[in-house]
């Protein structure tokens, strides 16, 4: 357990010498964003379940060391965010009141991942927004939960668009038991896939399975080194028993 | 004196006057006990309070438990700096070069006085006469008179409780403090309270303790922050001395073109200032300690202060002081004709920054402290109620769980994410999103009547339609009713309702309750 832990501090440090270009994402969204989480990016999560796509979209990423705003969404449950494996120590919550480009150009400033609802990334706003998080690396979420047939002006959303579909409750029946868990597939398109990605996932996630803090082959990459160094240790007290 | 000439030590004498419960002073008189909190935590209490038993850093509900009368304000550190002014000035107008440290603390260097008047019992005397003058006969301040600053600041702490100057000669500085114990240093800002806590836990309870041990020793098993407190006890400088000249430090200087007339710009130039200050400083790995702070309007009027911090100016530091300086200045009267055309920051010391290094280890990273200068930024922009941060506050219902608190009220250190179980209350998945205010919503049956639960807990009949804003969806699974009466006990807070999870035809769920016969939407799983 405790080389588990060592090796997340070895991530944090060498990710502290370098700026990343992605961020890190769970495993469940790598089929969708094969390219990653990209920095400079903006996500568009939409439909019915806009803001659990999103929320398990970042959620790695602020798990591992980013920050996270919260931008005029205080609508959204801190709950929530728990049941994401969100630490909440490192999410702020603003209301931009009536200044929303200048409040947001700090933003950007100073947090990896914003989360802004659709309606405050519009019209001149968004280009600007656009702009700025391109020159900052910051990864933009909007959420658009509007239930109206998308126009043709919100087509253009963001880099990506991410579309939960298909959403099955497990646990809930006609009057009998209560809702469990959720299970959708959640399709990405964007500007550069003309062919929609698709993956089946469960949100928020289970317990502990979906939400690995780190890959396998760092485990695997650690305890090589460790059978390393007992096997050169068990080779020297071999030669000293020779002496 | 002769003792003090006779020793040749490189600490210079340091004199600290301390307000005791200065927060207080500044408050416009109240009726009855007075209570001061910062952050929950109370700073300051006036002496009825004190003696009804609140303590400083009690919170809030511990303090009104002793003393239950007492009028809570919070701390406004403006208000402060203004009523300590005119100590400042009168001080300065006999001894001019005064350091300030932070509202109700000032200090001074020894040297110069001593020579004048003739002696360090004299200068505590003209010292006290004129803050007297001020304060008037009966109010209580504490002088302190030892080596270095920190010394001093002990001395000026217990001088305050036995309400007697106290003197600590040259060299004797672990001898005159040894029964004292070492939350004193932290409470003069030379020590974490983590390290206190360490050393309490090790039996290293009082100065004498610590200043029995040898400095590798302690060096070896505290580090460099130990290293800092020992210096402190043992009457050795607090400080290497600064291998960089004056000269070389970093000055700026911001002159308007326009007249500024209020001081939320010239702050916020300063913000700009500040944090080039301290990149500079930071580049060179010192952090400054010393700096002073000058404006001059238009008609030359002039404002100028040093202030003093022993753990450094961060950039917000520097921010801090510049506004409480300017808004003590604006506000005295007639002081002020004009509007503010500069404004100058000077470094006048600096010290190899051997303490918080901007993390690696698990520490605070990179990232932290992005983000932290942002949500500074950001209160000034937004205001404190705009920048809110999550806690778990505790509940039954999704509304009360967790809360979304005004970053200015919050521990940030302490951080805890989970709840305590609360029976009774659903359980995960939690809603994501929960509506601000309450939303109305029909809950209908296969004849279209609204759906009904009992007194017995049981619903009327099958909800088969929801319309939530307008738009109706037909149910395709739902479960519950589960009844809830919240604070039965509580006449204002009580509540007595039903909750429902439905599914709607399009894959959304929602959590519904109903409540005096009508129904409202308790959370959305969006």
């Amino acid at each position: 357990m405790s080389i588990a832990l060592e090796s997340s501090h070895l991530r944090s440090a060498a990710s502290l010498t370098k700026t990343d270009s992605s961020l890190p994402l769970s495993e469940a969204y790598a089929e969708v964003l094969p390219t990653g989480l990209l920095r400079g990016q903006v996500v568009a999560c939409q439909g019915p379940a806009a803001y659990s796509i999103a929320l398990g979209l970042i959620s790695r990423a602020i798990a591992v060391g980013s920050w996270l705003a919260m931008v005029d969404l205080e609508q959204i449950s801190p709950e929530a965010l728990v049941e994401f494996d969100i630490p909440l120590h490192r999410v702020v919550g603003i209301s931009t009141g009536d200044d929303p480009a200048n409040v947001l150009s700090a933003v950007f400033d100073g947090f990896d991942v914003v989360i802004i609802p659709a309606c405050r990334y519009r019209g001149a706003l968004a280009r600007r927004i656009a702009q700025r998080i391109r020159a900052k690396g910051v990864t933009l979420v909007v959420i658009d939960d509007s239930n109206e047939i998308r126009a043709n002006d919100t087509a253009s959303l963001g880099d990506i668009e991410l579309v939960g579909s298909d959403i099955r409750w497990e646990g809930i029946g006609w009057g009998t038991g209560r809702l469990l868990a959720r299970h959708l597939t959640v399709s990405a398109t964007g500007r550069r896939s003309p062919r929609p990605l698709r993956s089946q996932m469960q949100l928020p996630p289970e317990n502990g399975t979906d939400m690995r803090w780190f890959q396998d082959d760092e485990t695997d990459h650690i305890n090589d080194e460790l059978t390393d160094v007992v096997a050169e240790s068990e080779e020297l007290r071999w030669r000293l028993r020779a002496v | 004196m002769a003792a003090s000439s006779s020793v040749s030590s490189s600490v210079p004498r340091v004199l600290t006057l301390w307000c005791p419960e200065w927060p207080a002073h500044a408050v416009p008189s109240v009726e009855g006990p007075l209570i001061v909190l910062d952050q929950h935590r109370v700073v300051a209490a006036c002496a009825t309070a004190r003696e009804a038993g609140v303590r400083t850093g009690d919170r809030r509900r511990v303090a009104l438990r002793a003393c239950p009368n007492a009028t809570v304000v919070p701390r406004d550190y403006s208000a402060e700096v203004q009523a300590f002014e005119r100590v400042v000035s009168s001080v300065a107008e006999i001894i001019p070069l005064v350091e300030l440290l932070e509202p109700g603390s000032l200090c001074l260097d020894m040297r110069g006085p001593v020579r004048y008047f003739g002696g360090e019992d004299s200068v505590v005397d003209h010292v006290r006469s004129v803050v007297e003058g001020q304060l008037g006969e009966r109010s209580s301040i504490g002088i302190g008179v030892a080596d270095g600053r920190a010394a001093s600041a002990i001395a000026a702490r217990r001088s305050g409780i036995s309400l007697r100057p106290v003197i600590v000669e040259p060299g004797r500085t672990a001898a005159a403090f040894t029964t004292m114990n070492l939350r004193w240093l932290h409470a003069i800002g030379e020590m974490s309270i983590e390290l206190v806590e360490l050393l309490d836990r090790l039996g290293i309870r009082t100065v004498g303790d610590l200043a029995a041990l040898s400095e590798r020793d302690v060096l070896a098993r505290f580090g460099l922050p130990g290293v800092r407190a020992y210096r402190v006890v043992t009457g050795a400088d607090e400080r290497p001395l600064s291998s960089v000249a004056p000269s070389q430090l970093p000055e700026r200087e911001r002159r308007f073109d326009e007249p500024i007339l209020s001081v939320t710009p010239v702050v916020f130039s300063a913000r700009e200032l500040a944090s080039e200050l301290v990149q500079e400083l930071a580049t060179e790995g010192l952090v400054c300690t010393r700096m002073t702070v000058a404006a001059e309007t238009e008609h030359s009027e002039r404002t100028e202060r040093h202030w003093y911090r022993s753990e450094g100016f961060t950039a917000a530091a520097i921010v801090d002081r510049v506004r409480w300086q300017l808004d003590a200045w604006i506000n005295e009267p007639s002081a002020v004709s004009a509007g503010v055309i500069v404004l100058r920051v000077s470094i006048t010391a600096a010290r190899p920054d051997d303490g918080v290094q901007e993390g690696f280890w698990g520490g605070a990273s990179e990232a932290d402290g992005r983000a932290n200068r942002a949500v500074a930024r950001l209160v000034t922009l937004c205001g404190p109620e705009g920048v809110r941060v999550p806690l778990p506050i505790g509940g039954r219902l999704p509304e009360d769980r967790y809360g979304w608190v005004s970053t200015a009220v919050v521990d940030r250190d302490h951080h805890v994410d989970a709840l305590a179980p609360w029976p009774g209350s659903v359980v995960r998945p939690a809603p994501v999103i929960v509506p601000m205010r309450e939303v109305p919503i029909e809950v209908l049956n296969d004849r279209g009547e609204s759906v009904g639960v009992s007194g017995r807990g049981e619903i009327t009949s099958e909800p088969v339609s929801v319309v939530i804003s307008g738009r109706s969806r037909r149910v395709v699974a739902w479960a519950g009713p589960w009844p809830l009466i919240d604070r039965w006990w509580d006449e204002r807070r009580r509540r007595r309702l039903a909750r429902l999870q439905v599914v709607l035809e399009d894959g959304s769920a929602h959590l519904l309750a109903v409540e005096h016969q009508r129904w409202h939407l308790m959370g959305t799983h969006g």
